[in-house]
């Protein structure tokens, strides 16, 4: 890696201001943007990210950090299994295994600073826990309330029919 | 509130693309947000039309979910149909070098004549592309190739698939010919229907590889498409044939080639929305580029093999033998006479020219014995 490359500081929802090399930094479609914009001006060395809380900013950086070292397998769609570690590296399968909260706080991050890959891992993470259960279970898994009403219910199952017929 | 409400429909909606169609109707049914993403994301059902049909085609206006819950119902019907759902087809193109006469390629894609096949020319004897037309948009859910008879000498090996709602591209298909399409027939076979990766529209939905002579004869092959798949044409690729070294056997001969599914006629009213419905015209084989040479079938060689006519070329031959040695006998006798005599002509001449040409030694020969004959005495 280049000696002299020089950092940048992200900085996120609590204030916290983290070194990051550029080219890490870059990941971030997002970053890159701002980063573009403001070309004119070198001294420009801190980007705010309002959205992204410290413990989610670290946990993006790594991701971008190993990423640039070992590219993430891409993922294929539809997923082929119910477990990460099939279908992406050991690091990548591990990086997801957390806690649901932080995942899905992830995903708002890879959304918002517009990183494809992790937004393509997270995204598969969720997937891979809805794959092949019952919308019974899926409610269980994500705490999710039934806010049909029973006529709309009664429609949505109707339309959706043919999915358990198969 | 759950977590997943807080998502954007657009992440919520690239969750659902990893799901797949099944999956993602079963969250359509949990709550009114994923109902809603699953409902309005036209992208996601088109893609997922493509990814388990094949359907490359239609307008952005389409209701993608409603042309997927359709294609999916079709499936069904096809599964749960009593006949099997044989699908009539019409030759559009075949690069046969021109068929032996007799043996036209339409036999192939009728019903009904077993005893009747397709014959290439001689020759013609690999990567043979057919195409066929269905008529109307069928969901074409597997295939079959079988070979005819023992009198057809030179019965298919390797086959290839194909299905398209557009008239088949035979020239990238040409990818496919010889040794990649021999592999990816036999790769076909032996997993077949399952999770193959290629799911590209212009790669085949299904291989065929039959065992050698005398087992190829009369031997059917049937294969589900790899997946269901929205198409207008049946494209059959015929790699190689096997061969019968005692008789001419340097073409492919098929007895079928058939295309299975049922017919989708509500299909572009549900693609095309308000688009007004014309008859399709009919295909244009024109475009296609023949690879092989269009020639006049040489009966010459095949005709002494044809086994209705083996037993009498036998017996013409048999007679015309027995004909030859009775000529050679009648022209020895005659030779051995001629020879005779020529041999007491020329003996007669030699004398005579003995004679003629030297009468002192004769003289003396006489006088020699009268010399002997004295001195004996």
């Amino acid at each position: 890696m280049d000696v002299e490359e020089s950092t940048i500081n992200l900085v996120s929802a609590e204030g916290d201001s983290s070194p990051v090399p550029l080219s890490v930094a870059k990941m971030s479609e997002l970053v890159r943007s701002m980063m573009d914009e403001e070309a004119e001006d070198d001294d420009v060395k801190e980007i705010p990210l309002p959205n992204v809380k410290s413990q989610v900013l670290h946990k993006v950086i790594e991701f971008c950090e190993h990423h640039l070292k070992e590219p993430m397998t891409e993922i294929e769609k539809p997923l082929k299994s119910n477990s990460m570690s099939d279908v992406v590296q050991k690091f990548y399968a591990d990086f997801v295994d957390i806690e649901q909260v932080l995942l899905f706080e992830l995903i708002l991050a890879a959304n918002y600073m517009d990183i494809k890959p992790l937004l393509d891992l997270t995204c598969a993470t969720v997937a891979s826990m809805i794959k092949g259960k019952t919308p019974e279970d899926i409610r269980t898994t994500f705490n999710i309330t039934n806010d049909f009403s029973p006529e709309e219910e009664a429609q949505v199952r109707e339309e959706n029919k043919w999915c358990e017929e198969a | 509130m759950s977590i997943p409400s807080l998502l954007a429909d657009e992440v919520t909606a690239e969750i659902f693309a990893f799901l797949g169609a099944v999956d993602t109707a079963r969250c359509a049914k949990t709550c009114r947000h994923w109902n809603r993403v699953s409902k309005h994301s036209r992208a996601l059902w088109r893609r997922f039309s493509y990814d388990d049909f094949g359907l490359a085609e239609g307008s952005d206006a389409a209701d993608w979910k409603a042309v997927y819950a359709f294609l999916k119902r079709q499936e069904r019907r096809y599964r749960e149909a009593v006949d099997d759902c044989f699908i009539q087809s019409r030759l559009v193109f075949c690069d046969d070098g021109s068929h032996q006469p007799g043996n036209n390629p339409e036999h192939a894609l009728r019903r009904g004549g077993e005893n009747s096949c397709w014959c290439t020319n001689a020759f013609v004897d690999r990567d043979v592309d057919l195409v066929a037309d269905l008529g109307e948009p069928h969901l074409v859910m597997a295939f079959e190739v079988r070979n005819g008879g023992v009198r057809f000498s030179a019965p298919v090996k390797e086959a290839l698939a194909f299905a398209s709602l557009q008239m088949p591209n035979l020239e990238s298909a040409s990818v496919y010919d010889g040794s990649n399409g021999i592999q990816l027939a036999h790769e076909l076979m032996k997993c077949n229907n399952s999770n193959n990766s290629n799911n590209d529209p212009g790669s085949p939905l299904a291989g065929f590889v039959f065992p050698g002579i005398p087992r190829a004869f009369n031997s059917v092959c049937a294969q589900p498409a790899k997946r269901p798949t929205v198409a207008r044409f049946v494209h059959f690729k015929l790699l190689t044939s096997s061969k019968c070294f005692n008789r001419v056997s340097n073409n492919i001969d098929v007895c079928n080639l058939f295309a299975f599914g049922v017919p989708l006629a509500e299909l572009n009213a549900l693609i095309h929305p308000g688009a007004a419905t014309t008859a399709d015209a009919p295909p244009d084989p024109s475009r296609y580029v023949r690879r092989h040479k269009v020639r006049e079938y040489p009966w010459h060689i095949h005709n002494e093999f044809r086994e209705e006519e083996q037993e009498i070329a036998m017996q013409e031959y048999l007679q015309r033998l027995r004909d030859e040695r009775a000529v050679i006998q009648r022209l020895r006798g005659e030779r051995a006479v001629r020879i005779r005599r020529l041999n007491d002509l020329n003996d007669a001449v030699i004398r005579g020219a003995e004679a003629a040409s030297n009468p002192q030694v004769a003289m003396s020969d006489t006088e020699d014995d009268d010399e002997e004959d004295d001195d004996d005495m």
